[in-house]
C-alpha cells in the first residue's frame, strides 16, 4: 500500500474503510459477549469459582490438555526432524497424508478409537485371543485417557508441521561447527538446535494445549464420564449456570490467545533464515539409530492413519468386500422428526456453501481494508484475528444463542444462526490464509497499477484478486470442509427441523447404530479429504496456522 | 511538458534521503539522474510519480503544482527496474491497462494498443502472458504500458539494470525511438554512466540526497562542473598545480612535472588548481618521454585494456591508455622507473579547495 494512499486519506475515509472490520467484531463477537455478560450475575460467577464440581472440571480440562500437549510434542519431534533433515521421493505426498489427519473431522478419530479400542474392538479382540483372556485387555475407552489419545493422534501432524519448520530453520553451518567443536550429540543439540527450535517448540505447545483445552466432540464421543468445561457449557446450555461457566471459559481461552499473540510478536518478528540441508534418506540405513528412526516414523504413520482409515474403510467391508448395503441403510434411515438422510445432507451442504461464501467474502473485505489502512490498523487487525483462533466455541455458541437465538433476533432453529456461528470461527483462519497470500503480491504490481491510472477498486478487481484467486478458492474449500465437520455449533443450534451431518453421527452413536455412524463418518471424511486435497493443490498458504 | 522539481525533501525515519533537490527538465528532452546506489535518485523519481509524498518541496508540470495529486491524476508513465507486468494479463491486456483504468472506450483502447504494440515491436505476441516472453520482450511490454495512455512524462527507474549487454542495446534503442516518436519528456534514473550518456540530453549527478551538477551530456562528459562529479565520471587521477593567466584564452600551468601552456576558457581560474584526468587519457611511455615520472607498481591485462598503476611524487596514478599489444613490454617495466604521458587536451582543471 503506497504511502500516499495511507497518508492522504481523511479520517472519515479511514473510518469508512475500517467499518467492515468493526462490524465483524461487533456482530460476531462483541454483541454476543455482551449478552453473555448480561446473562451472568456476579454472584453466580463468583460462586462457580469456588464450586468443587466446576473446579474439578477445570483441573481435569487443564490436566488432559497438558498431557495431550506433552505427549504430542514428544511423539512429533523425531518425525519433524526426519522430514526436515532427509529428502526422498514422495516426501511431499507422505507429509500431506500425515497432515490429512489434522483436517478430517475430530469425530472420525474418536470413532476410529471406538472401533479399535472398544470392548469388542479390533485390538482388544486380537489381544484377548492372543493372551487367552476372556475380556478386553486395553480399557482406556470412555475415559480421560481416550480423550488424550485422540488429541495426540489429531495434533501430532500439526506439531510435526510446526517443528519441521523449526528444524528447517536451523543453520547447517552451525550444526557442523557444533559437531566439530562439541563432539557429543547432546552438546551439538544444545549449541546448534535449541536456540532456533525454542520458538517453534513453544508455538506448537501453545497451540496443542489451546486446542486440547477447548476440546468438545472428543470427550462427548469417547470421554465417558470424563467431561470438560466445553462440554459442560453445552450440557447446561438452558440453565443459568451455563453463562457463568462460559464466561470463565472465555476468560481462560482469552488469556491463552493473548499468550499466543505476545509470543508470536516477540519470537516471530524476524523471518527465520535457515540453511536447511537435506540429506538423502538412504544415509539413515547405514547406522542403527537411523534404522530406528525410520521404524519409528513408520509406526507413527500406523498410529496416525489407522484411526482415520478404519472408519472410512470399515463400512465398505461390513457386509462383504465392496458392499454398499450399509450406505443404503443409511440413506433409508429416518432420523426421527421427519428428517431423512437426504434432508440432513442437503441442509449441511447448503449451510456449508453459504458459510464458505460469507466467510471468504468477509475475509477479503477485512484483508483488503487492513492493507488499505496499513500501519497500526493493519497490525491491530492482524493481532485481533489471532484471538478467535483458540476461542471457546461452546462459550461463543452459547453467547450467540442468547443474543441472536433468543435475544435481539429469534434465529434459533434457523440456518442463519448456524452460518453465523461457523463463520465466526472460520473467518479468522481464512483471513490469515488470504492475508499471507495477499502479502506475497509483489508491491511493484500495485505501484504499477497506481501509476498507470488504476483506482483502488480497479486495482483490486483487475490485479489483486486475480493474483490471489487460487488462495481464495483454497479458503473457500477450507471453509466448506470446516463447516461440514463442525460439531460445536451444530449441536448447539440443531433443532427438530435443522440438523447437520455431524449431529446425525452423534445421534447414531447415541442410539448404538455404530455401523450407520461409521458409514456416515466415512462419507463425511471422504468428502473432507477430497475437498482438502483440492485446496492443498491450490495454495500452500492454507497451512499457515501461526 | 516541462517538469520542474523545487527543493524536494524526504526523510525515512532518521535518515534524510533528499536534502533539497531542485532541477528543471525542458519539454521533450531526456534528463538522466545519475548517481551511486542510495543517493536518492529513485526516491526522487517515485516522488515525481506520486508513489511517495515529499516532506517538503514541490513538483510542477508545466508550471502547475501537482505535489498533492495522486499518481492517477498526474498521468505519467513509469517503467520499473523489473517489468512488473501483471502476470494474470496478456501482453494486450497489460498495455491496455492504463486505458481501461481511465475508462477509455473500447474503440479507442483497441486503436491505441495496436499503435503501441507496433511502436515497441511486439506484433504477433499480443496474446502471450508475461511468463511466455523473454526478458527483453517483457521490458518492451512495460514500456508500451507506460506510454499507452498518451502520457506527457515518462519515468524510467533503471530499466536496463537487470538485462544483459545485448538486451540493453536493444531496449535502449526502443526507449529512444519511443521518446523521439512521441516527443515525450523523460526522466531516466541510472547508476550506469554508459547508459546515462547514451540516453540523456541532460544529466544531473546526485550524491547523498543532493544534486551536485547539471549539464548537457556532452559538457558533462568532457568538462564535469565539480570535482565530485568529475571523479564519479572517471576523472580519478588528480594532480596539483598552479595556474597563471597569460591572456584570456591561455593559461600557464606549473607543477612539479613541468610548465605547460594550455588553451583554457575560464578567466576565474588562477593560483592553486587541481588537474583531473581519466586513466584512458594517460599511458606509460615506451620511449622514455613523458610528463610525470614514477615507479610502475603493477600492470594488469583486463581484456579491454591494460591498467597500470604508477607511484609518483603526487600520489598514485592509474593509466589505461596503452595499446593491448604493449602489455608484454610494459610488464617487464614493473618495479622500475617509468614516464607517464598525459593527453593535455583532455584534462580538467579546477580551482583547488
Amino acid at each position: 500500500m503506497e504511502e500516499r494512499d495511507k497518508n492522504r486519506m481523511s479520517s472519515v475515509k479511514k473510518l469508512l474503510v475500517f467499518t467492515p472490520f468493526l462490524c465483524f467484531l461487533v456482530f460476531f463477537y462483541m454483541l454476543p459477549l455482551a449478552f453473555l455478560i448480561g446473562n451472568t450475575s456476579l454472584t453466580d460467577f463468583l460462586s462457580i469459582l469456588g464450586d468443587e464440581y466446576i473446579l474439578r472440571l477445570l483441573y481435569g480440562t487443564l490436566g488432559q490438555a497438558l498431557l495431550s500437549m506433552l505427549l504430542t510434542l514428544l511423539l512429533a519431534l523425531p518425525v519433524a526432524f526426519f522430514f526436515a533433515r532427509y529428502s526422498f521421493k514422495g516426501k511431499r505426498i507422505l507429509e500431506y497424508v500425515l497432515l490429512t489427519v489434522f483436517f478430517i473431522p475430530a469425530f472420525t478419530i474418536a470413532e476410529g478409537l471406538i472401533v479399535l479400542l472398544g470392548d469388542n474392538g479390533i485390538i482388544n479382540v486380537f489381544l484377548s485371543s492372543l493372551l487367552g483372556t476372556g475380556e478386553p485387555v486395553i480399557k482406556i475407552l470412555y475415559s480421560m485417557w481416550a480423550v488424550v489419545l485422540a488429541h495426540v493422534i489429531y495434533y501430532v501432524p500439526l506439531a510435526t508441521l510446526i517443528l519441521e519448520q523449526g528444524f528447517s530453520s536451523v543453520d547447517q553451518d552451525l550444526v557442523d561447527a557444533a559437531r566439530v567443536f562439541s563432539g557429543s550429540s547432546l552438546r551439538t543439540f544444545k549449541a546448534a538446535y535449541l536456540n532456533t527450535l525454542t520458538p517453534y517448540f513453544v508455538a506448537a505447545s501453545l497451540l496443542v494445549f489451546a486446542f486440547s483445552f477447548i476440546t468438545y466432540s472428543t470427550p462427548i464421543l469417547v470421554g465417558g464420564k470424563f467431561t470438560t468445561l466445553e462440554v459442560e457449557i453445552y450440557a447446561t446450555k438452558f440453565r443459568p449456570i451455563s453463562s457463568s461457566i462460559a464466561l470463565m471459559q472465555l476468560s481462560l481461552t482469552f488469556l491463552i490467545s493473548i499468550m499466543i499473540i505476545l509470543f508470536r510478536e516477540k519470537l516471530f518478528a524476524k523471518p527465520s533464515a535457515g540453511y536447511p540441508a537435506e540429506e538423502p534418506v538412504s544415509r539413515l540405513f547405514s547406522k542403527p539409530s537411523g534404522v530406528l528412526l525410520v521404524i519409528y516414523v513408520a509406526l507413527i504413520y500406523v498410529f496416525e492413519l489407522a484411526p482415520m482409515a478404519i472408519p472410512v474403510v470399515k463400512p465398505f467391508l461390513e457386509a462383504g468386500y465392496g458392499s454398499l448395503s450399509v450406505f443404503k441403510d443409511l440413506y433409508g434411515f429416518k432420523f426421527g422428526f421427519g428428517l431423512s438422510f437426504n434432508d440432513i445432507f442437503l441442509q449441511s451442504l447448503a449451510i456449508a456453501i453459504v458459510t464458505s461464501t460469507v466467510s471468504v467474502f468477509l475475509s477479503i473485505v477485512i484483508v483488503w481494508s487492513s492493507k488499505i489502512l496499513g500501519g497500526l490498523f493493519e497490525k491491530t487487525m492482524s493481532i485481533l484475528m489471532v484471538l478467535p483462533l483458540t476461542i471457546s466455541r461452546s462459550s461463543l455458541a452459547l453467547a450467540m444463542l442468547l443474543s441472536y437465538g433468543f435475544g435481539i433476533t429469534r434465529l434459533y432453529g434457523s440456518w442463519v444462526l448456524m452460518v453465523l456461528g461457523q463463520s465466526a470461527v472460520i473467518i479468522p483462519l481464512a483471513v490469515r490464509v488470504i492475508e499471507a497470500s495477499w502479502s506475497r503480491v509483489v508491491e511493484e504490481y500495485r505501484e504499477a497499477a497506481n501509476v498507470h491510472g488504476a483506482s483502488v477498486f480497479f486495482r483490486l478487481i483487475r490485479v489483486e484478486i486475480p493474483l490471489v484467486l487460487p488462495t481464495l478458492l483454497a479458503s473457500f474449500l477450507m471453509a466448506f470442509s470446516s463447516s461440514l465437520s463442525d460439531f460445536t455449533f451444530s449441536t448447539f443450534f440443531s433443532t427438530l427441523n435443522l440438523m447437520t451431518l455431524p449431529v446425525a453421527v452423534n445421534i447414531l452413536i447415541d442410539s448404538r447404530r455404530l455401523s450407520l455412524a461409521l458409514a456416515l463418518t466415512s462419507l463425511i471424511t471422504m468428502l473432507v479429504i477430497i475437498v482438502e486435497t483440492l485446496g492443498s493443490q491450490l495454495s500452500r498458504e492454507r497451512l499457515r496456522v501461526i | 511538458m516541462e517538469l520542474e522539481v523545487k527543493d524536494l525533501r524526504k526523510r525515512f525515519g532518521e535518515f534524510e534521503a533528499l536534502k533539497g533537490v531542485s532541477f528543471k527538465t525542458p519539454s521533450r528532452k531526456t534528463l538522466v539522474l545519475l548517481g551511486p546506489s542510495g543517493c536518492g535518485k529513485t526516491t526522487t523519481l517515485r516522488i515525481i510519480a506520486g508513489l511517495l509524498k515529499p516532506d517538503g518541496g514541490k513538483i510542477l508540470f508545466d508550471g502547475e503544482d501537482v505535489t498533492q495529486l495522486s499518481p492517477r491524476e498526474r498521468n505519467v508513465g513509469m517503467v520499473f527496474q523489473s517489468p512488473a507486468l501483471f502476470p494474470n494479463l496478456t501482453v494486450w491486456e497489460n498495455i491496455a491497462f492504463p486505458l481501461e483504468a481511465r475508462n477509455r472506450s473500447l474503440e479507442e483502447t483497441d486503436r491505441r494498443v495496436k499503435e503501441v504494440v507496433k511502436l515497441v515491436e511486439l506484433t504477433g505476441l499480443e496474446k502471450r502472458r508475461p511468463h511466455e516472453l523473454s526478458r527483453g520482450q517483457q521490458q518492451r511490454v512495460a514500456i508500451g504500458r507506460a506510454i499507452a495512455s498518451e502520457v506527457n512524462l515518462l519515468l524510467l527507474d533503471e530499466p536496463l539494470t537487470a538485462l544483459d549487454t545485448s538486451l540493453r542495446t536493444e531496449i535502449s534503442e526502443v526507449i529512444r525511438n519511443v521518446q523521439r516518436n512521441l516527443g515525450l519528456t523523460m526522466i531516466y534514473v541510472t547508476h550506469n554512466q554508459v547508459e546515462a550518456f547514451t540516453m540523456g540530453d541532460f544529466i544531473a549527478t546526485m550524491f547523498e540526497g543532493v544534486i551536485d551538477s547539471y549539464a548537457d551530456a556532452q559538457t558533462m562528459y568532457s568538462k564535469p562542473p565539480t570535482e565530485k562529479t568529475a571523479r564519479f565520471l572517471g576523472f580519478i587521477n588528480k594532480l596539483e598545480a598552479k595556474a597563471e593567466h597569460i591572456d584570456s584564452e591561455t593559461i600557464m600551468l606549473s607543477s612539479l612535472w613541468g610548465e605547460f601552456r594550455l588553451n583554457w576558457h575560464n578567466p576565474k581560474l588562477s593560483g592553486k588548481v587541481i588537474v583531473l584526468f581519466r586513466p584512458e587519457d594517460a599511458s606509460i611511455s615506451l620511449d622514455g618521454k613523458g610528463l610525470l615520472e614514477g615507479e610502475l607498481l603493477s600492470s594488469v591485462f583486463t581484456g579491454r585494456n591494460i591498467v597500470t598503476r604508477v607511484k609518483t611524487g603526487q600520489g598514485l596514478i592509474e593509466c589505461a591508455g596503452n595499446d593491448l599489444s604493449q602489455y608484454q613490454e610494459i610488464s617487464k617495466m614493473v618495479g622500475g622507473r617509468v614516464m607517464v604521458k598525459i593527453d593535455l587536451g583532455k584534462i580538467l582543471i579546477m580551482q583547488a579547495g
